[in-house]
């Protein structure tokens, strides 16, 4: 015998807050009694209809009768109210599988809320957790079209035209060594000698090289060349100026959701695009990739440290080079570089010939040219 | 022991408490219109009650009081001397004061944001969130109704005259949205469409009402604050009545004129 569920017993001739009392469920009726008065009733489960109930919509209210003899029998509590559901047989009260599907779905609707919340949460917290990485993976699913689309533009707005060269002994050697370097690439290379005293080099997306005039005039041999090309060269197979992109573009986006204001956001990306800098990671990366590609193309790649070593000794001498500033410590480089050479060591490798007389030949009438219109 | 009271007053209404030697009520912030000169007054946060987390504990629930449209703290009024004391609580606005016994409610009522006025200490008064997304945005309550448990008298307050109801089993009322008060924790309280889109746009009572349904007791105001202080302050902005609802109509038999017209042009 199953013990006694409380309730509460509504019904004519019944207090209005309803009439504490003790049901049981037997095979085919409920037996309703309530101590101390001779209140008995047994009422048959199949004159029962299950209800949805109270404030929050998840009590069970079982009425019978009607109008005026209308009855209703409501649990005391949660407690009670699921040892009365348990105890109810479901396919012999009317309504009891309704009463669990709507009460069954009111919390799921509030689960499922709280669930999305969450996810949501979650994915913004994990968004700013990797977002280096979450901006890398989209950069990978943007098609080449685009990219070389973007690479087009960029190099239009850098005013290629008038400020680079295309032809001559300069771009041949640099397109010589960097063909061999790029061999078997998925991107169709151009490279360009830009006008220009600097010493700087970079990669625009879609396979665009730019080296400047006053980094051939100081890199002492094609070996240094090569390197400088392979570092350049690695930011464009990672795709990492695009990466770049995205990471300001959703920087953007989250600005111009906060504050609303598109100015800044579209500085944010503008400032991100002409200037092509990347963080310490990124230009690590590359620098490891570098060395990996030209020992892939056996090509020595001692030349990566003997360039990074002449342009630490130029910054601490005059204003430093414009390729280290946006660089990491260049002491650091140097240090991973070598480590990173004496672990794997290319017994293999060789140096690269060009022909050095020809380009600085070159180099110094671009410089004179340059000078004579700075004039 | 319960309260000893008398309610004074016809529209602006205010309950008079004997407070028997020992006794302790709970008041709303600022609703002490005078009391004997040797009650003590003491500011208490929330509702008094305690919480197993401490301190923490009673912050929390004094907040989430205070979203019920109550004050984070409430006033303590406690009779220390041998005698009965008198405290006198006013009504914050026009309305009624209505003393509802939660012995005969089982315990709990469930009433609109703010409702809560005076009550013996022991009551807690807290946040009840409507679960049903359709009645809590067409409700006329919103989600946030307070949830006052416990015994003995509670004093809640509405605007206008205020209607007790008790509902059986198998009644049901339908109440225009926002005139419900308070129910008891058994009353089913849903909403409805009226029914056809004449009755919802010229019957001037909205889209939906509510339903309750028995068993349990409900209370209804005759006029909710919201309609009052519209009321008011159109009054008082234009020194006359609202006749806004005769050029809706005007520019309703307009744009029916419109369409019609429109519709009988041929087309370009």
């Amino acid at each position: 015998m199953a013990e006694p569920i409380q309730a509460r017993l509504f019904g004519p001739g019944l207090p209005p807050q309803g009439e504490p009392v003790h049901c049981q469920v037997q095979e085919n009726a409920i037996v309703i009694s309530a101590g101390g008065t001779d209140l008995h009733q047994v009422v048959r489960l199949e004159n029962i209809e299950a209800t949805v109930g109270g404030f929050d919509h998840d009590q069970l209210q079982l009425q019978w009768g009607r109008d005026a003899a209308a009855y209703m029998l409501i649990p005391r509590d949660k407690h009670e109210q699921k040892k009365l559901v348990d105890a109810l047989p479901a396919h012999e009260v009317r309504g009891l599988k309704r009463w669990k599907a709507a009460t069954w779905s009111q919390s799921f609707v509030w689960r499922s809320i709280a669930a999305g919340v969450m996810v949501i949460c979650l994915a913004v917290a994990i968004g700013f957790w990797q977002y280096d990485r979450l901006a890398g993976w989209i950069a990978q699913q943007v098609p080449m079209k685009t990219e070389l689309a973007i690479g087009e533009s960029v190099l239009k707005s850098l005013n290629a035209d008038a400020r680079y060269l295309s032809k001559g002994s300069a771009v041949e050697a640099v397109q010589k060594i960097g063909d061999r370097l790029t061999e078997g690439s998925r991107y169709k290379y151009r490279w360009y000698v830009a006008k220009d005293k600097q010493i700087n080099a970079f990669a625009i997306p879609g396979g665009i090289v730019v080296v400047n005039s006053g980094l051939l005039e100081k890199a002492g041999s094609a070996n240094e060349l090569a390197a400088v090309l392979a570092h350049e060269v690695q930011h464009v197979e990672e795709r990492h100026a695009l990466r770049n992109m995205i990471a300001s573009a959703g920087l953007a986006g989250a600005v111009l959701l906060v504050l609303g204001d598109a100015n800044t956001a579209i500085m944010i990306v503008a400032h991100q695009v002409s200037a092509q800098y990347f963080n310490r990671q990124v230009e690590s990366e590359a620098d490891i990739k570098g060395i990996e590609l030209l020992h892939k193309k056996n090509i020595d790649a001692k030349g990566m440290v003997s360039f990074f070593r002449k342009m630490k000794a130029e910054a601490a001498g005059r204003d430093a080079p414009v390729w280290l500033s946006s660089h990491p410590d260049t002491q650091n480089r140097i240090r991973i570089a070598e480590s990173y050479i004496a672990k794997r060591p290319c017994p293999t490798c060789a140096n690269l010939e060009w022909d050095k007389t020809a380009v600085m030949q070159e180099v110094a009438r671009i410089h004179r040219a340059e000078d004579q219109t700075d004039k | 022991m319960g309260l000893n009271y008398k309610i004074n007053g016809n529209d602006m209404q205010y309950a008079q408490i004997l407070l028997e030697p020992q006794q302790e009520a709970i008041v709303e912030q600022g609703a002490m219109m005078y009391i004997g000169q040797h009650v003590n007054m003491r500011a208490i946060l929330g509702d008094g009650s305690s919480s197993r987390l401490g301190v923490i504990g009673r912050f929390w629930k004094a907040l989430k009081r205070s979203f019920t449209g109550e004050s984070m703290f409430s006033s303590l009024y406690e009779n220390k001397t041998d005698s009965p004391q008198v405290i006198t609580i006013a009504a914050p606005g026009p309305g009624q004061i209505v003393p509802i016994n939660l012995d005969e409610q089982s315990g709990t009522v469930i009433c609109q944001k703010g409702a809560f006025l005076a009550g013996e200490k022991g009551q807690k008064i807290q946040l009840a969130f409507q679960k049903r997304v359709r009645v809590g945005l067409l409700g006329g309550e919103g989600f946030i109704m307070q949830k006052i448990t416990g015994s003995g008298i509670v004093f809640i307050h509405a605007c206008g005259a205020l209607k007790t109801l008790t509902l059986g089993p198998s009644d049901v009322l339908k109440v225009d949205t926002g005139c419900l008060v308070g129910m008891s924790s058994s009353v089913r309280y849903d909403i409805k469409y009226t029914g056809s889109l004449k009755t919802s746009l010229f019957g001037g009572e909205g889209l939906f009402y509510a339903t309750v349904s028995g068993p349990g007791t409900v209370w209804i105001q005759s006029m909710p604050m919201n309609r009052l202080s519209k009321l008011l302050l159109g009054a008082a902005l234009t020194g006359k009545g609202s006749k806004a609802g005769r050029w809706y109509l005007f520019g309703v038999v307009i744009f029916v004129l419109y369409t019609l017209i429109m519709a009988g042009a041929p087309p370009q």
